[in-house]
């Protein structure tokens, strides 16, 4: 599978280095040199491993294993999109409560019960009130109010 | 007899306070990602306006130096690093913290920045007016050629697979083409998208690339986020004494890198950092150990990132050019002041000047106490915190750090887009920390190269202006000598045991 992906991999970055000095050509000679050098790169570096795995192909190059939950790594994801998102919609504090829940829910592989769920929503709570103070009023950081609350 | 005068000046009670006070705010400040040094500075220059110049100063200069180390917190803990000086610490500082040598990393790195930010302020108070004329003589042929000898770097950052961290470094100089170019004017590969017409901003690429895949993988296992081992509120001063001792090479070599590279007017610590790394791991007998949680990786990236601190201001002070984003912010205050800087600084107003160096001194020694105090409980509140209070706590960073640079919502968007991206690639083991370098110093490599091409057009020969220029050769034969010099000195070693 490795060698495969590297395969893939050295075509996908030449085919992308060559992308870069197609599109270059839209561009001053000044303002194309750099990308073309950065292309020519690409290129040549995607040629020489996709040569180099297939001339070594009995060479088995080991990757990361990839273990824990994809629902849940594809969950993350989401939720930090729509928390990204919906800032200046929903602005800071309504849009960081949905991505805060969202989150430890996702992040959570224990049993829920009273307790814990006084716990965690005391705990936030306290957390984001002490760094929405410290940002928004202490260091003046300009922090997104939301459109339609 | 008087810089007793000068010291004596710069310890008064209510000075240490300030200093104290600086540090402290500093690394808060710093250890928050998104929260940069420049940052930093500026939001507490306002409290500095009634104060005596001198007093505001040092104030200024304790918050800077404390932020410089502050980053390190959350570089070592959770792979994001505080600020961009900090993006080296990672590389071993975060290996480090999930073996469990977490609170080793963070006292490590404590002293490198004491040692760093002494070396700097040193490098002020004696060689200041002589250093800032090597700076003055630094043109864009120069940065062009100090950001390739940055990117020579890509071959230590790719853990063993140069073709794939050579693609990794590649992408992340694509990525610094987009939007306008600051040589040509031309607006490239930004899909008439007005979001991309500005560019790929660095903070937000930093933290995606770098933290996004951390939390995508932190939440998929229940196993905790770093390694406990044993009791987690000790300092292992001791230990960490004894690492600084053997390595006091590596100190001394980031020490000298970060004043060296923080004199240059805008290349700033991140550069300082990286190659200081760089240099560390080709003079290591052991290279391969780097990235895996080599102690000295931390050494070298945090006295590196704390020596542009007293570098920074060499040109600040002597050119009225600023070293770093941060010390235009405190060229400001000086102008606040009214204090205007040149040459003759050090002699006409010596008293304030003096008592600043001292001052910055105070303020970098009182780093110690506060940092290992305050790393301490920042290692204990992390290895100790429950996931289901990190994630969305780190999260939350992430997030506001990315949206604060421009109160931009497609920072955020740039942010976690690299962020799985990131973690795309490192599944087919493209490590993301070439293209963190890339991006880093392409703009810099660009901009020298189209100027220089502009003045070789201009003076009627390009390969004079990129060949012929005293310290651009001594340049390349640094490259040339530190993209070879492993391999020959590996080669030799070979026979000499043979």
């Amino acid at each position: 599978m490795s060698r495969l992906a590297d395969v893939l991999m050295g075509a996908v970055a030449a085919g992308f280095g060559g992308f870069l000095m197609v599109a270059s050509r839209n561009y001053t000679d000044l303002g194309a040199a750099f990308p073309r050098a950065v292309g020519l790169s690409m290129i040549v570096l995607g040629i020489v491993l996709v040569a180099g795995r297939l001339i070594r192909w009995s060479v088995s190059t080991s990757l990361p294993a990839l273990e824990g939950s994809m629902v849940r790594r594809a969950l993350f994801v989401v939720i930090i999109a729509i928390w990204g998102v919906s800032l200046p919609w929903l602005g800071i504090v309504l849009a960081s409560v949905v991505g805060i829940a969202g989150l430890t829910l996702v992040s959570n592989f224990s049993r829920w019960n009273a307790r814990r769920i006084l716990i965690h929503v005391v705990g936030h709570a306290a957390i984001f009130a002490f760094f929405y103070g410290l940002l928004a009023y202490g260091l003046q950081v300009p922090l997104p109010e939301g459109r339609i609350f | 007899m008087e810089l007793v005068g000068y010291a004596a000046a710069a310890a008064t009670p209510y000075n240490l306070l300030l200093a104290l006070a600086g540090v402290t705010a500093g690394v808060v400040l710093g250890a928050l990602p998104g929260i940069s040094s420049t940052f930093a500075v500026a939001v507490l220059l306002p409290t500095t306006f009634t104060m005596e110049p001198v007093s505001a100063l040092i104030f200024l200069g304790a918050v800077y130096t404390g932020s410089t180390y502050g980053g390190a917190y959350s570089a070592i803990l959770v792979n994001t690093p505080g600020t961009p000086q900090n993006i080296a610490t990672t590389f071993d500082g975060y290996p480090m913290a999930r073996r469990g040598d977490g609170n080793l990393a963070i006292t490590l790195a404590c002293l490198a920045s004491v040692v760093g930010g002494l070396v700097g302020a040193v490098a002020l108070w004696a060689v200041a007016p002589p250093l800032a004329r090597v700076a003055l003589a630094f043109g864009p042929i120069e940065y062009f050629w100090l950001a390739v000898l940055g990117l020579t770097m890509i071959a230590s950052l790719s853990e063993g697979n140069l073709l794939k961290g050579g693609i990794s470094g590649c992408l992340g100089l694509a990525l610094s083409l987009v939007g306008v170019s600051v040589v040509s004017g031309d607006t490239r590969f930004a899909f008439d998208s007005p979001a991309l017409v500005g560019g790929i901003n660095l903070v937000p690429a930093v933290i995606g690339l770098l933290c996004i895949p951390v939390l995508i993988d932190l939440v998929a296992v229940p196993q905790p986020h770093l390694k406990r081992e044993g009791s987690v509120g000790g300092y292992r001063l001791r230990e960490a004494l004894r690492i600084c001792r053997k390595s006091w090479g590596t100190l001394t070599r980031g020490s000298l890198i970060g004043t060296g590279i923080g004199v240059l007017p805008a290349a700033g610590g991140s550069i300082a950092s990286l190659v200081a790394y760089s240099e560390t791991r080709r003079a290591s007998s052991r290279p391969e150990a780097f990235g895996t949680g080599e102690p000295e990786g931390v050494l070298s990236s945090e006295s590196a990132n704390n020596a542009t601190v007293g570098g920074g201001l060499i040109p600040t002070f002597v050119l009225g050019i600023p070293g770093t984003p941060a010390d235009a912010v405190i060229l400001g205050a000086l102008l606040i002041h009214g204090v205007r800087t040149g040459p003759s600084l050090f002699t006409e107003r010596a008293p304030l000047i003096y008592t600043f160096i001292f001052g910055l001194l105070i303020a970098t020694l009182l780093m110690l106490p506060v940092g290992l105090l305050m790393g301490r409980y920042a290692y204990g509140a992390i290895v100790s915190i429950s996931k289901t209070f990190l994630v969305p706590l780190v999260a939350f960073f992430t997030i506001i750090g990315s949206y604060a640079i421009h109160n931009d919502v497609n920072d955020v968007v740039v942010m976690l887009v690299l962020g799985v991206f990131g973690w795309l690639i490192a599944r087919v083991g493209i490590p993301a920390a070439p293209m963190v370098l890339g991006l880093l110093l392409g703009p810099i490599a660009e901009q020298g190269f189209g100027q220089g091409v502009i003045i070789g057009t201009a003076t009627g020969s390009v390969w004079a202006q990129f060949f012929g220029r005293p310290i651009a050769l001594a340049i390349i034969a640094l490259i040339v000598v530190t993209l070879f010099a492993p391999y020959v000195l590996r080669r030799y070693t070979r026979r000499l045991a043979a």
